[in-house]
């Protein structure tokens, strides 16, 4: 049966957010299908997880609908007007079918007319121009800062769209995904899809997308909730992986040193290792078109399933050592960024910010050491993980 | 601290019932709650009693206002 042993994934322990790995591995070992209390099957090897990404047989989740089925609930006492199923009704990876596949290319080919090379390179210039003096920074601030100007400067950002809100929008819309949130934590949300209809300009990007979807008959909420879609997806995730990777790199002297001498192939190595090794979105979710079996557990059409995506990235049946960073790996089938039909459609963006960045970042973050006496701060997430603090100074 | 006047309250207003008609010893799945609100009442939980990550599944180990109670003051 699943479920049985009592090995149980449980976000809610002391330390899960500071190390959720041991648990994983765990799992993976003991009991890598699981049932939770509200029905859902948790799945931890990657030899699982990876067929069901890719598999016709299994749709993804709708949030729409979920938040629609939620609303009388979380707006019950308050007087507050719902937002959120309105924002999240167009959000690519809770879409299915033709309205997924359209939209896919629609967004693919607005993202792909920039030019991100030059984005990119000019951020890290800039990010690195602007931490110049600092005897003390933080890793967090250090990537936010370096993916909130890329980002700017392709979305097209009102001026009082600060820093500080379209990091809040961000991780707020982030949230708005993970398991077990509570009502007040939506409402927050909600404020804050609302707040956020102020937040783009009338250029560019917006521009583009209207083009692209001619014919689509959206409405004005309709492009709001793609452009929160890609703030999110764009920001959340890359920022995350920035943090860790540097965190990661200034930790090891050997991983410092590999990056400095490190020639464009090398390069691509270590980007996507420490992806692999990060899983910014370590769960996705998929529910079931039909009857499945997986490993001889039968589930019926509708089952929910979670799918371990960086369990699956730490699997030593696929990788060896894979507690470890190799920077040269080169065997390196990951599923950071997903797989199937909604393979990530900003992967190629997001290596392009490890590609041009590293080497320059960690140039300018040499001088610079992990400060032992400030400890690492992990978000609560458990779909996203996220760091919230990682402090380095110079000694 | 009064764990168990709060608890009632709570799921008095969870369930938009009464507080007087809040049983004690009956358990939380027959309150006709949303699946959110056990979520949402270890939130309030946390910040109300200073605990840190309070697991939901908790609701179902302890799955009365008098078995939560134990376990809260247990906590402190
Ligand atoms: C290291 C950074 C990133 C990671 C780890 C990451 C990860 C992922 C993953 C795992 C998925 C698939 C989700 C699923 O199958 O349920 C996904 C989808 C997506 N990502 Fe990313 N992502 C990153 C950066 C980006 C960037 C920079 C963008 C740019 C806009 C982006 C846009 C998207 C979009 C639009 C989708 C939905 C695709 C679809 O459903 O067809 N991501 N991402």
């Amino acid at each position: 049966m699943v479920g049985e042993s009592t090995v149980k994934w449980n976000p809610f322990a002391p330390d899960y957010f500071h190390d959720p790995y041991p648990i994983y591995a765990k799992s993976r070992e003991h009991n890598p299908i699981q049932r939770d209390s509200y029905g859902n099957i948790i799945i931890f090897k990657y030899r699982d997880v990876a067929p069901l990404l890719e598999s016709g047989d299994f749709e993804v989740s709708n949030l729409e609908a979920y938040f629609e089925s939620k609303e009388n609930y979380i707006f019950k006492n308050s007087p507050q007007c719902p937002f959120l199923a309105k924002t999240t009704s167009k959000w690519l990876m809770y879409l299915n079918g033709d309205i997924h596949r359209k939209l896919r290319i629609a967004l693919g080919k607005v993202l792909f007319s920039y030019d991100f090379d030059r984005l990119i390179q000019e951020a890290v210039q800039d990010s690195i121009a602007h931490f110049q003096d600092y005897q003390e920074l933080d890793l967090v601030d250090f990537s936010k800062y370096f993916i909130f100007h890329i980002l700017k400067q392709f979305i097209g950002l009102k001026d009082f769209a600060s820093f500080e809100k379209v990091v809040e929008f961000s991780n707020l819309a982030a949230r708005s995904q993970d398991i077990f949130v509570s009502k007040q934590m939506y409402l927050k949300i909600n404020d804050c899809f609302t707040w956020g209809k102020g937040l783009f300009a009338e250029t560019g990007f917006k521009d583009r997308l209207v083009k692209e979807l001619d014919g689509f008959e959206f409405e004005e909420e309709d492009y709001y909730s793609i452009l929160a879609v890609t703030l999110m997806a764009f920001f959340e995730t890359s920022k995350d992986n920035l943090s860790f990777s540097l965190h990661h790199i200034l930790l090891k002297r050997s991983l410092i040193e590999y990056i400095l001498e490190a020639d464009a192939k090398q390069i691509k190595w270590i980007t996507e290792e420490l992806i692999r090794y990060n899983s910014p979105l370590q769960f996705t979710v998929r529910i079931s078109k039909k009857e499945v079996e997986i490993d001889g557990h039968h589930f019926p059409t509708g089952t929910r399933f979670v799918l371990g995506i960086a369990s699956a990235n730490r699997d030593e049946e696929i990788f060896e050592s894979p507690e470890e960073i190799i920077p040269n790996r080169q065997i390196n089938p990951h599923l950071a960024f997903g797989s199937g039909p909604h393979t990530c459609l900003g992967a190629l963006i997001a290596r392009k910010e490890m590609e041009f960045g590293l080497k320059p970042m960690i140039q300018f973050l040499q001088k610079f050491s992990i400060m032992t006496e400030i400890p690492l701060v992990w978000g609560n997430q458990i779909f996203m993980r996220t760091l919230d603090k990682a402090m380095v100074n110079i000694d | 601290m009064n764990y168990k006047h709060w608890l009632i309250a709570q799921i008095a207003s969870e369930a938009s019932i009464s507080e007087k008609e809040v049983d004690c010893d009956v358990s939380f799945e027959h309150f006709n709650l949303d699946s959110l609100a056990i979520v949402s009442i270890s939130f309030e939980m946390e910040s109300e009693f200073q605990l840190e990550n309070v697991d939901p599944s908790l609701f179902s180990e302890y799955n009365t206002i008098n078995k939560l109670c134990v376990w809260l003051e247990s906590q402190q």
